[in-house]
Formats: structure tokens, C-alpha cells, sequence
């Protein structure tokens, strides 16, 4: 699945999608939700690489607290969240996006919170 | 795998769209409505395990 095919993939859906546009508007949308999954299927190998080296320089750095599987999580649920709130938006829902949005952004902050709260630890031992 | 999957969908989406304007033309619209619908679960039914096999790879590769 080389970048060639991923963007033939997707420019031959989008023309088949714009055909929708006049008569029946979801088979559009249906199209390029399909078209966006493929995509992401698509991609997965490569970020099992990316996550195989991640963990690798996560052995390196000895630390407590997992930095970097919060990380990693923070990344999916971005991802999920963008993918779902573009949908919406396709669709024509801006207010539904929106929420999706705000609602990863809460999320990924909750998921930040204790990370936070360790840094101001530190930093409070070198305070006298 | 991927490719005839969007134009089978393009292919439903054209039938049903066909098939709807004969039907409202012959004065038959509660056909033509069943019709879109038929098409709208067809293409869900294609749809949904892509997804689901989506969001499993998703919670699979970022551990959540």
C-alpha cells in the first residue's frame, strides 16, 4: 500500500462521491467514510513500526511514571476524535463535530492531568 | 479487497437513485422511500465491520 495507491484510492472515491452531490447526498458520505477507514487500515503497519521504536526508546529512559503510554493513548484518542468529528462535519453537523471535539480535548487533558501534577512535584522539591 | 468496496457502494448509490426517481415518476412513493432504505442497510451492512475492524485496530495499536 505505497502512497500511489493510497491517492488514486482516494481521488477515484471523491469523483465517485461528487456524483451523489445532486441526487442522493449520503451514499456521498457513505463513500467517504469508507474511503477514510481504508485509508487508516492502511496505515496501520507503519505505525506498529512507529509504536515498536517508541517503546524501544521508552527502555532507554528509566522513569516511574509511564509518560509514554499516556502519550501513545492521547494520540489514538485524537485520532479517533478527528476522524469522527470530520465525518460529522462532512455531513454537515458542524454542532455534532464540535462536541466530539471539545469531548477529546477534555479527555486527552484528563489524561494529562497527572503528568502535570508530577512535573509541579519536581519542581516544588527544588524550590527551598 | 478495498477498491471494488467503494464502487460497489458508488454502484448501490446510482441503482437506488435510479430506481427512486422511476418509482416517484410512477407515482409509487412509498416504494421509492423502501427502496433508498433497502440500499441504506445494504451499504451499512458493507460498511459496519470495516469500521468495527477499524476502531479494534485503534484500541489494539494505542492501548486504550
Amino acid at each position: 500500500m505505497d502512497m500511489m495507491q493510497i491517492g488514486a484510492i482516494g481521488v477515484a472515491g471523491v469523483l465517485l462521491a461528487v456524483q451523489f452531490k445532486s441526487g442522493k447526498e449520503e451514499y456521498g458520505i457513505y463513500i467517504s467514510i469508507i474511503l477514510s477507514v481504508l485509508i487508516f487500515l492502511a496505515v496501520i503497519p507503519y505505525m506498529e513500526a512507529i509504536m515498536e521504536a517508541v517503546r524501544t526508546i521508552e527502555g532507554y529512559i528509566q522513569t516511574d511514571v509511564a509518560f509514554f503510554g499516556t502519550l501513545i493513548k492521547m494520540i489514538g484518542i485524537t485520532y479517533i476524535a478527528e476522524f469522527s468529528s470530520g465525518i460529522c462535519r462532512d455531513a454537515g453537523y458542524q454542532a455534532i463535530a464540535v462536541q466530539i471535539e471539545i469531548f477529546g480535548k477534555l479527555f486527552v487533558l484528563v489524561l494529562g492531568l497527572p503528568v502535570l501534577l508530577t512535573l509541579l512535584e519536581t519542581i516544588r522539591e527544588f524550590l527551598p | 479487497m478495498s477498491v471494488n468496496l467503494i464502487f460497489k457502494i458508488a454502484a448501490v448509490g446510482i441503482l437506488v437513485s435510479i430506481l427512486s426517481q422511476v418509482l416517484k415518476h410512477s407515482g409509487r412513493e412509498e416504494q421509492a422511500f423502501l427502496t433508498s432504505l433497502a440500499g441504506l442497510i445494504l451499504v451499512l451492512f458493507w460498511i459496519v465491520p470495516y469500521i468495527y475492524d477499524l476502531f479494534e485496530a485503534i484500541k489494539r495499536l494505542f492501548a486504550l
